[in-house]
């Protein structure tokens, strides 16, 4: 309606009535218009739009109800408001013209003032209506906004990953990652420190959404190689460069990430793989312990590390090297892999995951992805995951 | 939301000196935001000893982790501290995995929490 004036469409086949009902509204700013007969008062409503529509039961043709019906029936009368004015005045009448979607009902010969009243009133609810479906219009619109926002987001943070196995001697990348929501706060990269050395950084920023995900770009321009210290330091001699150990880059993290920066804190394992001797620097930061697998099927918690980065207290992080042969795989994994909860409330858990990736027969990545996937869905049906899932898988190869 | 799930609730009682928030239940990204928000109203009153009772929560997730990592840096701002108490078997685990128990001083109940703090 707004600030055009509410238009009533009067129906009613006696012109003596239809001219009563227009001298009372003329009193108000509404705009009239009238109908001899139901079919007429159908051709009016499809071409006006109707604020309100007075309507006469008894009419030649088609009848009010069957109007109301058919009114009804359109979306864009969905919400009109009807009220019928009628000459019968029997409960089962008033009751018929309420089901068949009428609004309210007036009995002839009517009130005047009472008519007005009943006018105003339905024009009012009318209107807030209209401003309630136009607020609930604004806000799918911004939905919408936010979802086209939020799969740019997705679309940023997946450029983030590593677009390709990266091309390591010795040693195959592989890895899976499946956000919860569009966006999550999972990251994982690869960075080539040198000839020689790549550095491994999975992190799980708590949360997901924009602003875990937002955490983790940040993390990953952090981490980038060409950004300042962090990775590696610039030195005078020969190479020029020294590669920074997983506790050092820690330090470095805990000194740019306190948990009140972004009110986020994140668990983090980074790791140095040195091509050239096999070994494997790691740190743990609160992140559940990498796992090595051996080709005989034995394995070992990779567990060396500390809490949370950013607390701002002088926490020692410990690292430890574990030499990787042809056919050892490390798996680097987030908790989403395992906390995964069944209608019981139970934890899939660590040990059913580490189970599972300890019981290797020659199996690729991808096929033991599905076969945790179908472990997970056996031990929680239809349980969505509640975490991004993040795993990643090292393997030591015959050069 | 007819989902039947327990959720947190948190209860707040003092022992001598001590600010107790008991938990129960699982403290998540859906109740953390009140847990949050019980602990900045202990630290703007300027107590300096909270105790979070864990005896019935039953499941802790990042989210709740990182509300008790920014009271805890809340609270060391003014000298204060927070110590974990009567940690459950099914939090536990998650506690030593993230190795909080490096950062928080544990104690084993709602009397040995209050020595702690008299003892600092």
């Amino acid at each position: 309606m707004g600030s055009t004036k509410p238009s009533i469409l009067i129906v009613d086949d006696f012109a003596v009535n239809r001219k009563l009902l227009k001298g009372l509204l003329s009193r108000e700013p509404y705009l009239l218009l009238e109908s001899v007969s139901g079919e007429e008062a159908l051709e009016v409503a499809s071409k006006e739009e109707l604020d309100l529509v007075l309507l006469d039961v008894v009419l030649p043709g088609i009848d009010g109800y069957e109007v109301c019906r058919r009114l009804r029936a359109q979306s864009q009368h969905e919400d009109v408001p009807i009220v019928f004015i009628s000459i019968k005045s029997e409960v089962n009448e008033k009751v018929k013209g309420l089901e068949v979607g009428g609004n309210d009902f007036l009995s002839k010969p009517f009130d005047g003032s009472e008519v007005l009243a009943r006018v105003k009133t339905h024009l009012k609810v009318r209107e807030l209506t209209q401003s309630l479906k136009r607020a609930n219009h604004h806000l799918r619109d911004k939905q919408r906004q936010l979802e086209k926002d939020l799969a740019s987001a997705a679309l940023i943070q997946r450029s983030l990953l590593p677009n390709c196995a990266p091309d390591i001697s010795g040693l195959e990348v592989t890895w899976k990652f499946e956000p919860s929501t569009k966006v999550g706060g999972d990251i994982f990269n690869a960075l080539r420190l040198d000839e020689t050395h790549w550095g491994f950084f999975v992190a799980d920023v708590s949360g997901h959404g924009i602003s875990s995900a937002m955490v983790t770009v940040s993390l990953s321009q952090t981490l980038s190689p060409q950004y300042g210290n962090i990775v590696k330091k610039k030195t005078l001699d020969h190479p020029h460069h020294r590669i920074k150990s997983p506790v050092e880059v820690f330090k470095e993290l805990d000194r740019l990430y306190p948990v009140d920066r972004f009110d986020k804190s994140f668990t983090a394992c980074y790791m140095v793989y040195d091509a050239d001797t096999g070994q494997l620097d790691y740190s743990n930061a609160a992140h559940p312990p990498p796992l090595l697998v051996r080709p005989d099927g034995s394995s070992k918690k990779l567990e060396a590390g500390g809490s949370f980065l950013g607390l701002g207290i002088d926490l020692v992080f410990e690292q430890d090297t574990v030499k990787l042969e042809p056919g050892d795989r490390v798996y680097v994994y987030t908790d989403g892999l395992y906390e995964i909860f069944n209608s019981r409330e139970e934890e899939f858990g660590l040990e059913r995951l580490n189970e599972l990736l300890a019981s290797r027969d020659g199996v690729d990545l991808d096929e033991l992805w599905t076969k945790i996937k179908a472990e997970l869905a056996d031990f929680a049906p239809g349980a969505l995951p509640r975490d991004d899932i993040t795993l990643v898988c090292l393997e030591a190869k015959e050069e | 939301m007819t989902e039947k799930v327990a959720t947190t609730s948190h209860a707040r009682r003092t022992v001598e000196d001590v600010e107790f928030i008991d938990i129960s239940n699982r403290f998540n990204a859906e109740s953390a935001p009140s847990i949050r928000h019980s602990l900045q109203e202990i630290v703007n009153a300027n107590n300096k000893k909270i105790a979070i009772n864990l005896e019935n929560a039953t499941f802790v997730d990042s989210v709740a982790l990182s509300v008790l990592l920014s009271g805890m840096k809340a609270v060391s701002g003014i000298g204060g501290e927070i110590i974990l108490v009567n940690i459950s078997e099914a939090v536990r685990p998650i506690i030593e995995l993230t190795c909080l128990h490096r950062v928080f001083r544990i104690a084993d109940d709602d009397s040995s929490a209050v020595a702690k703090f008299e003892s600092s």
